[in-house]
């Protein structure tokens, strides 16, 4: 009798603070588990260690908050699984960093040895977005106007800070968010293993927030985050990317009695180019290997 | 007494710092793909800094004259000079800090026209006023200046602040000559440079409106021509608004499509290695702008 070898696809998940990792680790390993959804993608067995993956998943299951990664996690988290097109048997793994950790690899330009590794033999990557919480390059010209319409003129008597006050100084974590974004792939990039075209999905998380605007998620990051949408537009031949928008969670805690109506699986939200179940959370994943 | 536990520390790898590049930096970049190298000169305070962070600023927002952005290998280094002009900075108005004098540093910007054809590194020179005051003072401080060599466009940026000062008009016009003299005469500048003059922060000569400063610009664009115009590769005037503060009209980055589209659509350098495409300009209205207004000037 011979044993069957399942492939290793190392899938990174990179992201800022709060921009819906561990979300998505979690609503997945549920989702895998269960038959609520027509997903091609299914555990084929537990194997190992499946302790995090379990808490973080009955955190999403019952409406709670995920655990917040630390920020000197650098656990690596795998699931056997079914391809049920291919008949093939799949072992994920993901790292599971903190979003923090991807603030320190803008500011202090540095990053572990474990992620590196984990890069170098990397099949694809996913970059989460969040469109609650993200920094925008405003400028004090483009600013001042409105202060001015809000203030009725005040700001002009009473400037915040006038030119000879001592300067707050820069502080590359208030950085806009797409400059950080553009820096961590071009870290990728510059790594001297980097073997173009690196496949990359680009989620944007809790859409079920930007989804009211009536806007698809490639108009909607043109429109938030334009100098990063031209550098993935620039890049094509570089990172090969589609863009989702995705909501693991189904909508806002604070009104979960709307989704306690659903069944677990129907909470997640899946829109993008190629979707064919608006539910299927591993329609990205199934991209990244196809 | 027992010891306090030890969190291990994970191995680090440094990654690029983004710092403005120095020589080597430059050198390396330069070794890895044809780079177009655009100087950046004048006094302090002409507005060398604002010229570089504003065209970085419009590129924030969308693309600029049709090219997106495409990368940089100085990205904190833009960041950091954007800063004071940024709300995080939490001041009421926008500043820029000064380029402290010192060795020469470059910013570099990658940008792709509309159909994705190629990629175009730019280098922009990142030098104080300090220096180009000493090289227009001495041919010998200006042979330090080795970037000179290489520049495919030279800018000379003429401070319009200034310029509206009938008392002082004469005088920064002339050191802004003699800065372009000194950097001729000393061998430093190709013949085939591309040279544009800049009369920066060009709100102040529009908001001090009148007959008197334009008869004034028609005259020194003329000096400019005959005194220069047959020793470089091809002479040209640009009217630009960085940061327009001055009058209403005028929108930020004022003029600095043109002249992107301008810097992208020639290199000197390249030209001579046959690594430009043919020079076809394409129908978009910045480029066709671009062509009406620098080519052929002082030819």
């Amino acid at each position: 009798m011979t044993m069957s070898v399942a492939a290793t696809k190392n899938i990174v998940l990179m992201g800022l603070p709060a921009t819906g990792k561990t979300s998505f680790l979690a609503a997945l390993w549920y989702l895998v588990q269960h038959s609520q959804v027509a997903s091609s993608l299914r555990l084929e067995k537990l194997e190992g260690d499946s302790k995090y993956l379990n808490q973080i998943s009955s955190a999403w299951a019952s409406y709670k908050p995920v655990p917040h990664t630390r920020i000197d996690s650098e656990t690596v988290v795998s699931m056997l699984l079914k391809d049920a097109r291919t008949n093939q048997t799949l072992k994920l793994s993901f790292p599971d960093l903190s979003g923090e950790s991807f603030t320190l690899q803008w500011t202090m330009r540095q990053f572990t040895e474990g992620y590196d590794a984990f890069l170098r033999n990397a099949s694809g990557g996913i970059l989460f977005i969040s469109p609650l919480q993200y920094l925008k390059p405003i400028r004090i010209d483009q600013a001042n106007p409105l202060i001015e319409e809000i203030l009725g003129g005040e700001q002009k008597q009473e400037p915040l800070q006038d030119r000879s006050a001592p300067l707050k100084p820069w502080n590359p974590e208030r950085t806009p968010t797409q400059v950080q974004l553009v820096d961590l792939l071009q870290f990728i990039s510059g790594r001297d293993y980097f073997a173009p075209p690196f496949r990359l999905a680009v989620v944007i998380s809790a859409w079920d927030k930007p989804s009211q605007l009536g806007m698809s998620p490639v108009e909607w990051l043109a429109k938030e985050f334009p100098l990063f949408h031209q550098f993935l537009s620039s890049n094509q031949k570089t990172f090969e990317t589609a863009i989702y928008g995705l909501s693991a969670q189904g909508g806002d805690y604070s009104q979960r009695d709307a989704l306690m109506d659903k069944t677990p699986s129907d909470r997640i939200e899946v829109v993008g180019i190629g979707i064919s179940n608006s539910h299927d959370l591993t329609e990205p994943l199934q991209w990244l290997m196809r | 007494m027992s010891a306090a536990p030890v969190t291990p520390v994970p191995d680090l790898i440094d990654l690029p710092t983004g710092k403005e590049l120095d020589e080597s930096g430059a050198l390396k970049l330069e070794i890895a793909r044809p780079v177009r190298l655009v100087v950046v000169a004048g006094p302090v305070g002409c507005g060398k800094t604002t010229l570089l962070t504003s065209l970085y600023e419009l590129f924030q927002w969308g693309q600029v004259s049709g090219y997106s952005f495409a990368g940089s290998h100085t990205l904190p280094a833009f960041e950091r000079r954007c800063y004071l002009s940024r709300t995080a900075s939490e001041r009421a108005a926008p500043d820029t800090e000064r380029t402290p004098f010192g060795e020469v540093r470059y910013l570099h910007l990658r940008i792709s026209p509309e159909d994705l054809s190629r990629e175009i590194d730019i280098l922009f020179t990142d030098v104080s006023g300090e220096t180009f005051e000493r090289a227009r003072d001495s041919t010998l401080e200006c042979r330090r200046l080795t970037f000179l060599r290489q520049a495919d466009h030279f800018l000379l940026l003429l401070d319009s602040e200034k310029l509206i000062v009938k008392e002082r008009r004469w005088e920064v016009a002339h050191d802004s000559m003699t800065l372009l003299r000194s950097s001729l005469d000393s061998g430093m500048l190709s013949a085939n440079c591309l040279v544009n003059v800049l009369w920066t922060k060009f709100d102040y000569f529009q908001a001090a409106s009148g007959p008197d400063h334009e008869r004034f610009l028609t005259q020194l664009e003329g000096e400019v021509k005959t005194e220069f115009g047959s020793r470089v590769g091809r002479l040209s005037f640009s009217r630009i608004a960085a940061r327009p503060t001055q009058v209403d009209g005028l929108k930020f980055g004022h003029g600095l499509p043109e002249l992107l589209t301008y810097w992208a659509s020639d290199s000197p350098r390249e030209r001579s290695m046959n690594l430009l495409p043919p020079p076809a300009l394409g129908s978009r209205e910045s480029e066709l702008y671009a062509s009406r207004h620098f080519a052929g000037s002082g030819e």
